[in-house]
């Protein structure tokens, strides 16, 4: 009797030492670390080189894959120095929680460059939306580097309230700039059917077209693949468990891609 | 009268014991904004077996087990709802099912009153962990619970 009551005490301490009084795992209280706003800085940070080349890797889907997730980080962190920047195109999480988005932040902290994401349609369930923009930032967001403009923005129509697209801002970010190349990054293939009916496909190929959008850079489909959108070339980045990374080579003389088994 | 357990800051409810192994909880949870940022009210069953006694004179204690059922009331959370979006495109999100283990004591068998204390893992998390057993670790997924009883 004196040994189960050892091991009832034992079971009591072990799990109230490593556990959480978690009140539901719906909760979207986070610190505002707009993770982002910060990797921008560290982006806009990294040495000039002499080359105008230079190569970025491009992860999607991520939710649910933490062990292939986390080998694609490990392979990036091998190639030291190859990579500047590392972009995510949304689905970090399966169902929008918390503790979904902490577990990808915390696995995100080994990447030893920058990294910058886009929102995913599951990212925005539940009250997915609050901690995305608390814990990532905003959801419509562009910068350059070098001679390359990034545009990401939320294309999550279904899951989303207001104007989603919103091609005014994505519009007004291309009009108004001077770089040599263009490479947009949202969640959703602009050639889903089954979210876009052919105006609104019309729509988004009219500005790729008019603007000579070099890339067009999606998630959602968990296959990698690659096909023109327009004038650009559109490439689902893939889920982390389909064992490939997306590679981007860009140059004065446009963006190129390939996908490397890891 | 619970804290915690991922059916809220506070959840009230009454239970029935049906035999020397089963009670049935039936509760209502509540988070305030200020605490989740947004207010989540959360249903719960839990389903308690109890496991074994153990007797320290008149003090006892019981080691149990069971599942909690609960569902988050609000259309954010049920991903597959009607509507506003192709059928079947989501699963359920808004109910869960939370594995526990727990310690339950008083200081008298014959007093109604006692005292519990859980530790779970929610179905997401016992998925991810089992799948994910490389890089996550299941200490991060361990939900704990307080709470007391009134033995009518």
């Amino acid at each position: 009797m004196k040994k189960i009551g050892v091991f009832v005490l034992a079971f009591g301490l072990l799990f109230l030492s490593c556990g959480k009084f978690t009140v539901s795992p719906y909760v979207s209280s986070t610190p505002n670390s707009r993770l982002n706003q910060h990797q921008l800085q560290d982006i806009k940070s990294l040495e000039p080189t002499s080359s105008d080349t230079f190569k970025i890797v491009a992860l999607s889907d991520t939710h649910n894959y933490y062990n292939e997730f986390s080998d694609q980080i490990d392979y990036i962190n091998s190639k030291s120095g190859e990579y500047k920047f590392v972009i995510i195109s949304g689905d970090l999480t399966n169902l929008g929680l918390l503790r979904e988005f902490e577990t990808t932040k915390k696995l995100l902290k080994k990447l030893r460059i920058p990294y910058v994401t886009a929102v995913g349609n599951h990212d925005l369930l539940s009250n997915g939306a609050s901690i995305y923009r608390q814990m990532f930032g905003l959801t419509d967001y562009s910068f350059t580097f070098r001679q390359t403009k990034f545009i990401f923005f939320n294309n999550n129509n279904w899951e989303s309230s207001g104007i989603v697209p919103n091609l005014s801002f994505v519009e007004s970010e291309l009009a108004s700039s001077t770089s040599t190349n263009h490479v947009l990054v949202a969640h959703v293939s602009p050639q889903d059917k089954d979210r876009w009916n052919q105006e609104e496909k019309d729509d988004m190929q009219a500005i790729v077209d008019t603007y000579g959008v070099n890339y067009f850079l999606n998630g959602h489909d968990h296959n990698p693949g690659a096909n023109t959108f327009g004038v650009a070339t559109r490439v689902t980045v893939g889920a982390s468990n389909k064992g490939k990374i997306l590679e981007l080579e860009i140059s004065n003389a446009g963006v190129t891609h390939q996908f490397i088994d890891f | 009268m619970q804290h915690a357990g991922e059916i809220g800051e506070l959840a009230l409810g009454f239970g029935k014991r049906f035999n020397s192994v089963y009670t049935l909880d039936y509760m209502h949870g509540l988070v305030r904004e200020e605490t989740g940022g947004a207010t989540i009210v959360t249903i719960a069953l839990k389903n308690n077996f109890d496991i074994h006694r153990f007797s320290y004179g008149k003090n006892y204690v019981d080691f149990y087990g069971g599942i909690t059922v609960f569902h988050v009331t609000g259309l954010r959370y049920q991903a597959a709802r009607v509507n506003a979006f192709p059928e079947q495109y989501y699963s359920v999100g808004s109910i869960r099912g939370l594995f526990f283990l727990g310690l339950k004591g008083g200081i008298k068998e014959s007093s109604p009153h006692q005292v519990f204390f859980e530790s779970g893992m929610n179905d997401i998390w016992l998925i991810n962990v089992i799948n994910n057993n490389e890089s996550i670790d299941y200490k991060d997924y361990v939900s704990l619970a307080l709470g007391y009883n009134y033995i009518f």
